[in-house]
């Protein structure tokens, strides 16, 4: 029988696709109801947000970013 | 110790041509000295003072660097080009007509920031007018002349700091005359103020009470060979040799100047000043006069220099000097004497020519000091090809080969490595090195100038006895400040040529830049994310499938247009796992010297191999002018010198001047890794010499192509076990090549003097632990080496083989 | 029209009822204006050729004007004739299509062109010399300093520089609320900040903030207990007035004459007190009804503001190491250059400073999207700059629009995932029909799933097809 499931498709690149696993292997795995493909996943719709803050902050930790002083001269 | 790594070191009795870094973690004995004079110029408090004193409106707070809008503009300020401000940085419009001008002029007093196309930026600095002062410029010019040229009036703080800077820069000259060794000034007050100091007292070498008085030598009498004023060169040098030498005895400088006073009686001459110090206590009064400020510039009177013998050395007829050559070779000689400094070209502008030339206009004996022992080849042939000089007169000293002049004059040219090695020598070794120091030198070349450690290069100057020492570089760029010691070392900077502009006159290559943005897979990023990997991590981004098949396409893509394309990686593990795979020669490190040769010539001359991948070894001295296109896929972390010396690579690329001709840069980086971060840092010196880096996020048609390697998910499983399987060691980049920077990054436990590297034949390499890729294992590098009596062979190297035998 | 600053006062006057049209045509400054600058050309020519046309216009010799290529054009004049009701097309009884003019608009326009009848719709100059008269120059620097204090107000309060004892003198409770209600600013915890509406508000020519701020204004009038008509006759009123005259407030309405004040607010009037019986029209009034069709708004604004005049000219320069030049030494310009650039160095008549990941991805926080720099940028281009296509570096504008999509990383759509489907060719039948209704935005046939952003119709179709299936 055809199933609907409700929940929000998240479209990213496959490293941040990748980082989202990551998050949610981390917390019971309560934000992503099907891993779709390289760069889709569907989540639980209540969740988006603070998933997608989670997601924020790993990449503010993991990825260095330019230094926010200029340093060119 | 392995059995190979024992054998390489006997090998050359444990001589090296390439760097050990490692001594560059040693202060310097006189840092203090450096750290003094760099305080008492702090441009920074100045400019903090003066803006203190601006006053400030709502918007000022933006403006962190510099606020001054309450400057008055000058009535006809859009007819003058420049802006200054009170930290002496300078904003020049490129589109005034007043341009070239107020560029040559900058040049001289100022460093170049940014030179992109419509507003150029210089700063000026202790050391830029240092070097304008030496060249001759006076205080007085320099703040009128920029004054001349500014839209608002400079600034009390702008002309306090240069007159701040040139009164105590360059004001005295060391000179040697007649291998006598004399203080000189233009002004009597400046050297009375030197020898008030009781250390500089002690080493005067004169017992008369006042100082000798002498015409100062005519200004831009001496004419850079091989250029329009060559033919009234040889009538100055002809000149000088008129002197009267009563008994064949040298004369003393105050009878030699009371002669020529007579000659020209009625004529207003310049006057200078001077008093001979001990030669033997030189480098304490050098030294000593920098503690008080007053820093000496070093200039050789070759002319009046009978004591060393004249070598017979001419630029060839066909040997044309460019006009930035020119440019830089007049700073160098302006008034018929050798002046010591750095001159900063462009790779593939003509370094090596310059250096022959000031060889020319010297001829003395000239030492030569190169970072490894390919570059001592190519400057060997280099000179033959450019100056008429006998062969026998060029020896080379590497650990190969040890060979001396036969006459008093010559060239030797050698490394810096092997003059300031510090293990036991070997025989012969030791006999050239006795060789080396016995004798006075007219001129030291020190090639790529800026990768050589502070250290390093004061054992060389130390131990070879050069009036004169010329410094050749690209780029002044280090990521410390150690840059800045070079100019107490060698010299101030005498030239820097404007990349764009040689660019737009086809003297160097175009180049297209891009960044190509690799998306990491998601096995691989998932390893990447792990916690405590750190050490995996670069390893991972390099070997991410995604960038490998990006390689292999751009390389497909290169070689059907006709591009010869080198690939360049820093880690060593990606460097083989890519040419293995992809089936194409590589060079690293412990590649023995043949089998160097064999590759680059089979790149140069041989149809079917168009791609080469180099570890950083090819960052220097490797001279390929049929490269032109450049793949980077592993590097040095934010290294701006290294971003530049590759894109050296191909500057001089042989098809420049072919209608529509670009050769191609392109930096592959793994998204959302430190690899971006590094990107954009590297990226910084070429951005602002005018070079623009294309973001490529999907690169055209890869979807369509057939045979990328990696393509299914099992080849990319195995590819990420590999790398997971690597040793700790091969996530590592190459410790060797001459790059000082790697002690910066590498880990802290590094054993002193414990050069990694492992020597022997590649197929030793290629052992079990690759498993995967077996079909493949079949090394290139071997193939390359069966071929190699067919292979077309250097006349040069085959030369120089001979003469070893 | 497109493009013209009274676009934005034409979408705004086609919404209104038939109703108030006709009262506004009773004025004949109202009808002028509109006929002026709201019409596009053909429509003109065609109100021209009625207007003293004894005999309704038949549409078959309408026809006969056009070539059939014309059509679109006749089209388009015709429909913005009839959406502003001042033309009919009405049916004779021998079924014959006409068209009539509107008798209020056409009585007006005569009386406006000829200039008879006792309306004082075009203001009554002060009779009485004004002892403080003041001259253009006056009312140009007067009505500059006050629209760009709005401006500035704006953008300067983003960037933490409006408290500025630059402005002499505060915006206005008023004005300020008006900002605020127009979604220009938003204003959370006192702080004010530029949305993305007044982002594009500040890129546009001054003549179409002008008619932006009037509308929202306009929307308005209801609460305030005034009336909408009166207050755009009186706009239209003040469009057709003279600069450097002084006009009289005694002919005025209630609803107009508590206008003037917030008027005097936005500089489009000027009067030297609260209750000074005559007021002047500034710059920004007689250009509201200028023929922007023909003549360019941008020049005859260029004088009001310095900067702006070098704006027009174009005064930035971007290079391709991501360093920024503005030859400006305007505030307003330097804080609109600071929602986007990190500057740090500021000379009398320029500052420079550089475009940064930061420096961006703070301004696209803003709601200021990458393209909306690039065309200010643009169109503020160095002379210099201008010298090659694109004036920007391309390297450049690729990476400020990188910039501002690396700061959004995963795009979401709620919605179903549909999956466990039988057959192929069940699956392949409602992912077709999803394709069809618009509602599919993901697949994957392998796995036979795909995801919809929109289910009940899918379900309604899948009930049917069983009931059907049953049958």
């Amino acid at each position: 029988m055809v199933k609907a499931i409700r929940g929000t498709l998240v479209k990213c690149d496959a490293s941040v696709k990748a980082m989202l696993v990551d998050i949610d292997s981390k917390h019971r795995n309560e934000f992503i109801i099907e891993d779709l493909d390289e760069e889709h996943v569907l989540v639980k719709e209540t969740k988006v947000a603070q998933f997608k803050a989670m997601l924020q902050n790993m990449m503010k930790e993991k990825l260095k970013e330019p230094e926010l002083s200029d340093s060119d001269d | 110790m392995p059995p190979k790594r024992k054998a390489a070191l006997e090998k050359g009795n444990g001589e090296d041509d390439e760097m050990d870094y490692s001594q560059d973690e040693e202060e310097l004995s006189d840092k203090e000295t450096y750290d003094k004079l760099r305080d008492t110029f702090d441009v920074v408090a100045m400019s903090k003072r003066a803006r203190a004193a601006h006053p400030k409106d709502s918007a000022s707070f933006l403006f962190k660097k510099c606020d001054q809008w309450d400057a008055q503009l000058r009535p006809d300020h859009l007819n003058r080009p420049i802006w200054v401000d009170d930290a002496g940085r300078i904003i020049l419009e490129s589109f005034s007509p007043l341009f070239d001008d107020a560029q040559d002029f900058l040049i001289n007093i100022a460093e170049p920031q940014s030179r992109v196309s419509r507003m150029h930026e210089y700063t000026l600095t202790p050391h830029s007018l240092f070097a304008a002062v030496s060249v001759g410029h006076s205080s007085r010019e320099i703040v009128e002349k920029l004054d001349s040229y500014a839209k608002t009036p400079l600034s009390p703080t702008v002309i306090a700091f240069i007159r701040k800077s040139t009164s105590s820069f360059g004001k005295a000259k060391i000179v040697l005359k007649h291998t006598l060794t004399y203080i000189e000034s233009d002004d009597p007050a400046i050297l009375e103020k030197i020898l008030k100091d009781p250390i500089i007292a002690q080493c005067r070498a004169d017992t008369n009470a006042g100082l000798i008085k002498e015409a100062a030598p005519k200004i831009g009498v001496m004419a850079i060979p091989g250029t329009k004023m060559a033919a009234g060169a040889n009538q100055v040098a002809a000149a000088a040799k008129q002197i009267p030498q009563p008994n064949g005895e040298p004369q003393k400088p105050a009878e030699i100047i009371a002669s020529l006073r007579e000659d020209d009686d009625d004529e207003e001459i310049a006057q200078v000043h001077s008093f001979q110090i001990k030669t033997d206590e030189r480098e304490r009064v050098i030294k000593r006069c920098q503690d008080i400020q007053l820093p000496l510039t070093e200039e050789y009177d070759f002319n009046n220099d009978e004591m060393n013998a004249n070598l017979d050395i001419d630029l060839r007829p066909h040997a044309q000097i460019r006009y930035y050559q020119e440019k830089a070779l007049s700073k160098m000689f302006s008034n018929s004497r050798a002046r010591s400094g750095i001159i900063v070209l462009p790779c593939g502008a003509g370094k090596t020519l310059v250096g022959i030339t000031a060889a020319c206009g010297v001829k003395k004996s000239v030492i030569v000091l190169c970072t490894s022992a390919m570059s001592v080849v190519q400057w060997r042939a280099e000179f033959i090809k450019w100056s008429n000089i006998n062969p026998e007169d060029i020896a080379v000293f590497t650990s190969e080969s040890k060979t001396l002049f036969p006459r008093n004059a010559g060239i030797i040219i050698s490394t810096y490595s092997m003059i300031s090695m510090n293990r036991e020598r070997s025989h012969e070794s030791k006999k050239v090195m006795e060789f080396i120091k016995e004798r006075e030198w007219g001129l030291l070349i020190a090639d790529e100038v800026h990768v050589v450690p502070a250290v390093m290069f004061k054992k060389v100057t130390y131990a070879i006895a050069s009036h004169a020492k010329l410094g050749l570089t690209a780029t002044l760029l280090r990521e410390d400040e150690k840059i800045e010691d070079l100019n107490f070392l060698i010299g101030p900077k005498l030239y820097e040529a404007n990349w764009q502009e040689l660019s737009e006159q086809g003297h160097i290559a175009r180049v297209q830049c891009a960044e190509v943005w690799c998306q990491m897979t998601p096995e691989f990023y998932m390893e990447w994310l792990k916690p405590g990997i750190t050490q995996k991590r670069a390893l991972l981004s390099v070997m991410n499938p995604r960038k490998f098949q990006a390689c292999q396409f751009l390389i497909k893509y290169h070689e059907n247009r006709g591009d010869k394309i080198i690939v360049f990686s820093d880690n060593v593990y990606a460097l083989e796992k890519y040419a293995k795979k992809l089936g194409k020669a590589y060079i690293y490190g412990a590649t023995p010297q043949s089998e160097r040769l064999r590759i680059l010539e089979n790149f140069q001359h041989n149809d079917a191999v168009n791609t080469i991948f180099l570890s950083k070894i090819g960052d220097t001295s490797l001279d390929l002018p049929e490269a032109t296109c450049l793949i980077q896929i592993s590097s040095h972390y934010g290294s701006r010198r290294q971003e530049a010396q590759r894109l050296g690579r191909i500057l001089r690329a042989k098809r420049r001047n072919d209608e529509g001709f670009n050769a191609f840069f392109y930096s592959l980086v793994s998204k959302d890794t430190d690899e971006m971060y590094y990107s954009s840092k590297r990226q910084a010196f070429l951005v602002d010499q005018g070079y623009a880096f294309k973001v490529i996020t999907k690169l055209e048609g890869i979807e369509n192509e057939k045979d990328l390697a990696f393509a299914s998910a099992q080849d990319k499983r195995e590819l990420l076990m590999d790398v997971l399987l690597a040793k700790e060691s091969d996530a590592a980049t190459e410790k060797i090549g001459g790059d000082l920077f790697s002690s910066r990054f590498a880990s802290k436990g590094k054993k002193r003097g414990g050069v990694k590297r492992t020597a022997g034949m590649l197929s030793d390499l290629s052992g079990g632990q690759d498993m995967a890729y077996s079909e493949y294992a079949k090394s290139r590098n071997k193939e390359l080496m069966k071929k190699k009596k067919k292979g077309p062979q250097n006349d040069f190297l085959r030369k120089l083989t001979q003469k070893k035998k | 029209m497109s493009g013209s600053s009274s676009e934005q006062a034409y979408e705004y006057l086609v919404l209104l009822p038939r109703q108030t049209h006709t009262k506004l045509y009773e004025q004949p400054s109202t009808v002028l204006a509109v006929f002026r600058c709201m019409l596009p050309h053909l429509a003109k020519t065609i109100v021209m050729a009625m207007l003293y046309m004894p005999t309704p216009f038949s549409a078959v010799d309408l026809e006969a004007w056009f070539r059939p290529e014309g059509k679109s054009v006749k089209d388009k004049a015709l429909s913005a004739l009839e959406r502003l009701h001042i033309i009919q097309a009405k049916q004779d009884a021998t079924r014959h299509m006409h068209y009539e003019l509107s008798k209020g608009f056409a009585n007006s326009l005569r009386q406006a062109l000829t200039g008879g009848g006792t309306h004082r719709s075009f203001g009554v100059p002060s009779s009485t010399p004004d002892p403080n008269k003041v001259d253009t120059e006056f009312l140009d620097a007067y009505a500059r300093k006050q629209w760009e204090n709005i401006l500035f107000y704006m953008v300067g309060s983003t960037v933490g520089l409006a408290s500025s004892a630059q402005l002499s003198q505060d915006i206005g409770l008023g004005t300020k609320k008006l900002l605020e209600m127009g979604n220009f600013v938003q204003v959370r915890s006192g702080r004010v900040s530029i949305t993305r509406e007044g982002f594009t508000f500040v890129l546009q020519e001054t003549n179409a903030q002008v008619w932006s701020l009037l509308i929202v204004y306009l929307r308005h009038t209801p609460e305030l207990g005034m009336s909408e008509t009166d207050v755009l006759s009186f706009l239209f009123m003040l469009g057709s007035l003279e600069l450097g005259q002084d006009y009289t407030t005694s002919t005025l309405s209630e609803t107009q004459l508590q206008m003037l004040e917030d008027l005097s607010a936005f500089g489009i009037v000027y009067r030297s007190s609260k209750n000074a019986a005559t007021f002047y029209p500034t710059r920004l009034a007689v250009t509201l009804t200028s023929d922007a069709g023909a003549l360019s708004t941008s020049d005859s604004l260029s004088s009001i503001s310095a900067s702006r005049s070098s704006s027009q000219q174009g005064f930035i320069i971007v290079e391709t190491n991501y360093r920024l030049y503005a030859y400006t030494n305007s505030l307003l310009q330097i804080s609109i250059l600071s929602l986007f650039t990190k500057l740090t160095t500021r000379f009398p008549n320029l500052v420079s400073g550089k475009l940064t990941k930061e420096s961006i991805t703070r301004a696209v926080k803003l709601g200021i999207s990458s393209s909306q720099i690039l065309s200010y940028l643009t169109s503020h281009a160095h002379p210099q700059m201008q010298k090659h296509q694109p004036f920007l570096p391309p390297t450049v504008m690729d990476q400020i629009r990188l910039w501002e999509y690396e700061g959004e990383r995963v795009e979401t759509t709620p919605g179903f995932l549909m999956r466990d489907f039988k057959s192929w060719d069940e699956y392949r039948d409602l992912k077709e029909y999803a394709e069809s209704l618009g509602v599919l935005v993901w697949h994957h046939d392998e796995k036979r799933w795909f995801f919809v952003n929109g289910v009940d119709q899918l379900s309604l179709y899948m009930k049917k097809k069983v009931t059907r299936g049953g049958e």
